[in-house]
C-alpha cells in the first residue's frame, strides 16, 4: 500500500532560447515519492510549472534532466496506459455525444465487453443517467466535468492526474465534486495527483501537500495531513485541525504567491 | 418596418437598377447593343434555351466536369493535408511547390491542360481538380493546425494512436475546415470548367459562351454567364450552406 509508485529525481523542465529570450527553467530539483493509493495534492502560484510537472508524469512532455519512473519504468516522453489526465480545459469531442465520449477509451483501448452499458453505467455513478445523448455543449460546466470523470473512470487507470480541474465550477458544484471525487477515489484504490492553486481544496482532499515554489518551481515543503478519513468538503473547513494545518501551509505558500505576483509585475514593467 | 422591407428587397433593387441602366446604355446610345446586347433580348434566349431544352446538354456537361474534379480536388486536398500534418518534414520539402501553387493564376495553366489532355472531359477535370485540391489543401493544412491541443492530448491520454486520432479527432474537427474549403472553390472550380471550355470543348456552357464571342452573339455569352451563375449560387445555397450549418453545430463559441 505504501509502495512508492511515481518517483521524480532531480527533474528539471528547461524550454530553449526563442528569439532573444534566454533559456527558460519551467521547473527544477524536483524529487519527490508519491505512494500507491495516496492522494497528492500540488500547490503554488500560477506559472509555477504545476501542469508541466503533470504533463512529465503522463508522458506528454518529457524532463530536460533527472528521471521520472511509475512503477519502476521509465517514462520518457512514452504514454502509459494505465494513467488518467483530467485536464483543466475542456477536452471532451464537442462532435460526439456523452455517450461516445464516454466510451471512446474503451474503443480506443481495444477493451473487450459491451462498451455501451460500461459507459452508461459510469455516467449513471457520476449523476448523469438520461443525459447520454446530449452534446457536451448543451451542459453546464459542471456536468461536462463529470462526463470527463466518467471517460476517465471507465478504463480503470491506476494513477489519476487532475490539473485544478474544478477551477472553473461555482462553490456548491465545486464542493459536491469534491465529495465525488473523494468517494470515487476510495472505492477504486487509485493513486491521484492533484494539482490546484486552492489551499483549502488541498488540504480537504489529500493525504500530502506539496508547495512548490513560485518560477522556477521546486519543491519548497511537503505535509502530511492526518485528518480523518471518510470527509467531506463542506465540513472539514470548520475542524480545528484544518485551521492549524491550513495557516502553516500558508505560511509557506504565501510568500511564493508574493514572490510570482512581483515576478510577474517586473515581466509586464520591465 | 420599412427598413426591414427596404434591406429585403434591396438586393433586387440593385439587380433591377442595374438591368435598366444596361437598358438605357442601349438605348441612348451609350454602349452598343451589338456588343451588351440588351436585357429583354437575353431574357428571352434564357427562356428560349430552358424551355426548348437546348441549354440541357450544355449545363449537364459542366455540371459533370466540376462534380468530378470537385470530388477528386477534395479527396486528394483531404489526403495530402494529412500527410503534411504527420509528416511535416515532408510538408516542409513541398512547401515552396505549395506556395507556387497557391500563388500562380490557375487559369493560364488551362492551355496546357487542353493541350495534354485534348478537348473532352479529361482537361477540364484535370483543371478542377487542380483548383479545388490547391484551395482544400491550404485550408485544411491551417485547420489541422488549430484543432485543440487538449483534445489531442486527452485522446491520447485514454489511448488513441494515429489512426484513431485521424478518425475521432482530426476528421470530424477538419470536416468544418473541408466544408468552408468546398464553398470557397465552387465558384472557382466552375471558373476553370468554363475557361477551359473556352478554349477547346465542344459542348459545356464555356462553349456557348465561346460560340456567342466569335459569332458576335452577345447574348449568348450573357446567357450561358447567367446559367452559371445561377448554378454556383443553387449549389451554394441548396447544399454546401447547410451542410457548413450542419457539420458545425456544434460550435458555440
Ligand atoms: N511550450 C512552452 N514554451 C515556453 N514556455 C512554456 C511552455 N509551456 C509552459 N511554459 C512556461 O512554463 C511555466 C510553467 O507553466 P505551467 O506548468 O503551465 O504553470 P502552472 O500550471 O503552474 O500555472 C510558465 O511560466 C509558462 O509560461
Ligand atoms: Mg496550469
Amino acid at each position: 500500500m505504501s509502495d512508492t509508485l511515481i518517483a521524480l529525481r532531480d527533474v528539471a523542465r528547461r524550454y530553449p532560447a526563442q528569439g532573444g529570450r534566454p533559456t527558460f527553467t519551467a521547473v527544477q530539483d524536483i524529487t519527490l515519492d508519491i505512494a500507491e493509493g495516496s492522494f497528492v495534492a500540488v500547490v503554488g502560484p500560477s506559472g509555477c510549472g504545476k501542469s508541466t510537472l503533470l504533463n512529465m508524469i503522463a508522458g506528454l512532455d518529457a524532463p530536460s534532466e533527472g528521471r521520472i519512473t511509475v512503477a519502476r519504468e521509465i517514462v520518457a516522453g512514452r504514454l502509459r496506459d494505465d494513467v488518467g489526465y483530467l485536464f483543466q480545459k475542456d477536452a471532451l469531442l464537442p462532435w460526439k455525444t456523452v455517450q461516445a465520449n464516454v466510451e471512446l477509451p474503451l474503443v480506443f483501448r481495444r477493451m473487450p465487453g459491451d462498451h455501451g452499458r460500461i459507459a452508461r453505467e459510469w455516467l449513471a455513478r457520476v449523476g448523469l443517467a438520461g443525459f447520454e445523448g446530449n452534446f457536451p455543449h448543451q451542459l453546464s460546466g459542471g456536468m461536462r466535468k463529470r462526463v470527463a470523470l466518467a471517460a476517465t473512470f471507465v478504463y480503470g487507470p491506476r494513477i489519476l492526474l487532475m490539473d485544478e480541474p474544478f477551477s472553473a465550477l461555482d462553490v456548491q458544484t465545486r464542493n459536491m465534486m469534491e465529495n465525488e471525487l473523494l468517494d470515487l477515489w476510495q472505492q477504486n484504490n487509485k493513486t491521484v495527483v492533484f494539482v490546484t492553486h486552492d489551499l483549502e481544496e488541498a488540504i480537504a482532499l489529500a493525504d500530502h501537500v506539496v508547495v512548490l515554489t513560485a518560477n522556477p518551481g521546486r519543491v519548497k515543503k511537503q505535509f502530511r495531513v492526518t485528518l480523518d478519513r471518510p470527509r467531506n468538503v463542506n465540513d472539514i473547513r470548520f475542524d480545528d485541525r484544518f485551521r492549524d494545518l491550513h495557516a502553516e501551509i500558508w505560511e509557506a505558500l504565501r510568500e511564493e504567491v508574493a514572490r510570482s505576483y512581483a515576478l510577474q509585475r517586473q515581466l509586464v514593467h520591465g | 418596418m420599412a427598413r426591414r422591407w427596404l434591406g429585403a428587397a434591396s438586393p433586387f433593387l440593385v439587380v433591377a437598377t442595374l438591368l435598366l441602366a444596361w437598358d438605357g446604355a442601349t438605348r441612348f446610345g451609350l454602349a452598343d447593343p451589338r456588343y451588351l446586347s440588351r436585357p429583354w433580348v437575353v431574357a428571352a434566349l434564357i427562356w428560349e434555351w430552358t424551355r426548348s431544352g437546348y441549354i440541357l446538354p450544355h449545363v449537364a456537361a459542366t455540371f459533370v466536369e466540376v462534380g468530378l474534379g470537385y470530388v477528386c480536388g477534395t479527396v486528394a486536398g483531404m489526403a495530402v493535408a494529412f500527410l503534411f500534418f504527420f509528416r511535416p518534414r515532408l510538408a516542409e520539402l513541398c512547401d515552396p511547390l505549395v506556395v507556387l501553387l497557391n500563388a500562380a493564376p490557375r487559369a493560364i495553366l488551362a492551355p496546357f491542360a487542353v493541350l495534354m489532355f485534348g478537348i473532352d472531359l479529361a482537361s477540364k477535370v484535370m483543371l478542377v481538380t487542380l483548383v479545388v485540391f490547391t484551395i482544400t489543401l491550404l485550408s485544411l493544412s491551417a485547420g489541422l493546425k488549430e484543432v485543440d491541443r487538449t483534445i489531442v492530448d486527452n485522446a491520447r491520454v485514454m489511448g488513441a494512436g494515429t489512426s484513431d486520432l485521424t478518425r475521432h479527432v482530426y476528421l470530424p474537427a477538419a470536416l468544418v475546415w473541408v466544408v468552408s474549403a468546398m464553398r470557397i472553390s465552387i465558384g472557382q472550380a466552375f471558373t476553370a470548367a468554363i475557361v477551359c471550355e473556352l478554349l477547346g470543348a465542344t459542348k459545356g456552357l464555356g462553349w456557348i459562351v465561346a460560340a456567342g464571342q466569335s459569332a458576335v452573339k452577345p447574348d449568348w455569352i450573357m446567357a450561358g454567364l447567367f446559367f452559371a451563375a445561377v448554378i454556383v449560387v443553387l449549389i451554394d445555397v441548396a447544399i454546401l450552406a447547410p451542410l457548413e450549418r450542419r457539420g458545425s453545430h456544434w460550435r458555440v463559441f
